[in-house]
């Protein structure tokens, strides 16, 4: 079992604007300069999850995103195709994957293994599984995992690549937790179920849940589908989505709700290509 | 104990037995010429192509090649579908997948939005492709850790196979050509335009080069095999996104602990793969941790002159051709090597050497300040 010692987020809706970069630099002036958009939400996200506390430098960081810094890619394509420039090096040292997570281990002196990771759907909960087993085997002690994504203009051409072919509301955020394998002081324990399940697997699941729950669902659950379920299950829905809009790696911004002000024990639901994968929280 | 089970490369090299004539003569097939203009001027750098082929003309051409690496793979090891259906994937690659990246460059002003099918696309496109196309587990993750990514893919593979919720890995390393990546590094003067020499006196830089490559990995309990990986480590050195300190200090706290994790010594080592991108301060900083570790000079080489530094791949690239050198019955030279850094003092192979089994240290160092090291084990059956 593994555990949630601390969780901290950003979370922008679409229709709002956030000056990450003035947030920032309240934080650390000295580490505006080469750092863009994406990777000071990222610092901040962190900032918001471990504050001014130190924590072991050996503790290992995994940084989920559902498709990655994209405004520096873009800058470097309109370096390249439109002004015939070569790209700047700042734009191409950011726009390597790793570097907000270089980044965020600068601030924070995390000395440890430092991932980036993206897949298309489900991205929190396979990295959540690979921390469950770094944990439990003891190969990491403590993980700063966390998931960011930044809203890209035009808003309809981001839709479609995520694949979302209805009008979505598109944000964007970074959500953190502070993982380990210790009980003492945590919040809550976490859990990714091994199986991943097609409708009919997860019902029976559900059918063989022995006390009421509490649930939320992915923002690529369809609605019929969700209120079929709540109906048919007697759950309690713990509400998050009227806060947050899609993004891929919102399912950090449920959990961490759920952490602040849930209760009890939270199944989190999230689909892709008609495939499920149930992450369960249980406050202590 | 985590097995490895063999795989397939696609590189600059060619085929199977072509690979092992250049390997063990210590030669590597003609680079092309890669032309860049930069501020009006016109550079030109080596560079290793898997072949003549259009590049990111068209978005089948990536898939194309993962496809038949993968299937060749497959097929030479023989894995059923429910050996398959058994197998997560583990993608490493530097650079950003062309499904997202073709739409992006030809939106730039927005003119195509309409024309974009709504399809989820981009890093992690490829994972998914492979996943449906071959049956596999649903377990997948695609690394992006700059030179690192597939090294760490083969870490978190071992990770995730202990922990039994999968029995097979699938990891690939994944890298082709690349025009912005390109005039990246040659924007930062990190190319050379001679030929690659990795710890020479007068080396000069970096050439880049492409790759594709497989590996299996599973447990002894599912399917033994005579290579196994024994342990690894992967940290973040914070001093420089652009590299690791030239005293050692980060390349040594990795190499340190990977010999930790795999519970073998220095002495225990047959050799050592080194990363040797012939990158000045890269090359130094990975002799001076070496030289934290090791109370004497090991066996090491580069395979950078074969292939080129392919980037997000050379992690599974290089390990699946040590294993082929040493499953031959050598360890490789490190061709263009002719003069001792004085700075460095150390030398790397000049002349093959005869090597059926041992244990093998596999270093890779990345931007992002992501060190990485493996080691592997080959044992006589």
């Amino acid at each position: 079992m593994i555990y949630i010692h601390k969780s901290g987020s950003i979370n922008v809706r679409q229709e709002e604007t956030f000056d990450v970069k003035a947030a920032w630099k309240k934080v650390s002036p000295s580490m505006i300069r080469r750092t863009d958009r994406f990777i000071q939400l990222s610092l901040l996200g962190a900032y918001n999850t471990i504050g001014q506390e130190e924590i072991p430098e050996e503790s290992a960081l995994y940084m989920a995103s559902g498709q990655g810094n994209l405004a520096v890619f873009k800058r470097l394509r309109d370096q390249r195709y439109i002004y015939k420039q070569p790209p700047k090096p700042v734009d191409f040292i950011n726009s390597l994957s790793n570097t907000s997570g270089f980044y965020v281990a600068q601030f924070f002196g995390l000395l440890g293994k430092n991932l980036n990771v993206s897949r298309h759907g489900l991205v929190i909960e396979n990295i959540l599984m690979l921390a469950q087993a770094d944990l439990e085997q003891g190969r990491e002690k403590q993980i700063l995992l966390g998931g960011v994504d930044e809203l890209q203009e035009p808003l309809d051409f981001t839709r479609r690549t995520l694949g979302l072919c209805d009008d979505h509301l598109l944000g964007e955020g970074s959500n953190w937790l502070l993982l380990s394998a210790q009980k003492e002081e945590a919040l809550a324990s976490i859990e990714v179920l091994s199986d991943q399940m097609d409708s009919l697997k997860l019902k029976a699941y559900f059918a063989s849940l022995q006390q009421k729950t509490q649930v939320a669902f992915g923002g690529r659950c369809e609605s019929v589908w969700v209120e079929e379920i709540l109906k048919l299950y007697d759950f309690e829905l713990f509400e998050y989505a009227s806060e947050c809009d899609f993004y891929e790696t919102n399912p950090l911004f449920a959990l961490h709700r759920f952490v602040e002000e849930g209760r009890g024990e939270l199944l989190f639901i999230n689909t892709f290509n008609a495939q499920y994968r149930v992450i369960k929280v249980v406050l202590i | 104990m985590v097995t490895i089970l063999g795989g397939e490369i696609l590189s600059a090299l060619g085929s199977q037995e072509r690979r092992l004539k250049h390997l063990s003569e210590g030669t590597y097939q003609s680079t092309k010429k890669d032309m860049v203009t930069i501020m009006g001027e016109e550079l030109s750098f080596d560079y290793y192509s898997i072949d003549d082929g259009p590049r990111n003309s068209a978005l089948s051409i990536p898939l194309d090649y993962l496809e038949a690496v993968v299937l060749k793979t497959i097929e030479k090891l023989g894995l059923d579908s429910d050996a398959l259906s058994r197998c997560g994937l583990f993608v490493g690659s530097a650079s950003n997948d062309l499904s997202l990246s073709l739409p992006l460059g030809q939106n730039y002003d927005n003119s195509q939005v309409d024309q974009v099918a709504c399809e989820r696309i981009g890093n992690g496109y490829y994972a998914d492709y492979l996943t449906h196309r071959f049956g596999l587990n649903a377990f997948s993750l695609t690394y992006n850790t700059a030179c690192t990514s597939s090294a760490n893919a083969v870490i978190d593979a071992a990770a995730m196979l202990e922990s039994r919720v999968i029995d097979y890995a699938l990891v690939i390393g994944f890298e082709m050509f690349a025009p912005i990546s390109f005039e990246g590094f040659v924007t930062m003067q990190l190319l050379s335009d001679k030929a690659i020499a990795p710890f020479d006196k007068e080396r000069l830089g970096i050439n880049l080069g492409e790759a594709i490559s497989a590996v299996v990995m599973s447990r002894d309990d599912v399917t033994a095999s005579s290579w196994s990986y024994c342990g690894g480590s992967s940290a973040c050195e914070t001093y420089s996104v652009t590299g690791a300190k030239s005293d050692g200090s980060g390349t040594s706290a990795v190499i340190e602990k990977a010999l930790s994790d795999a519970a073998v010594t220095t002495a225990d080592l047959r050799a050592v793969k080194a990363h040797g991108t012939a990158s000045a301060l890269n090359d130094e900083a990975e002799i001076n941790g070496m030289k934290r570790v090791f109370s004497q000079q090991p066996d090491f080489f580069s395979l950078k002159p074969y292939i080129g530094h392919t980037l997000g791949s050379c992690g599974v690239s290089e390990l699946l051709l040590v294993m082929e050198c040493v499953d031959a019955g050598f360890i490789p030279q490190t061709p263009n090597f002719k003069n001792v850094d004085d700075t460095l003092a150390w030398s790397p192979l000049t002349e093959k050497q005869v090597c059926n089994d041992g244990y093998f240290m596999l270093n890779y160092f990345g931007f992002g300040g992501n060190n990485t090291s493996l080691v592997i084990k080959k044992a006589l059956l």
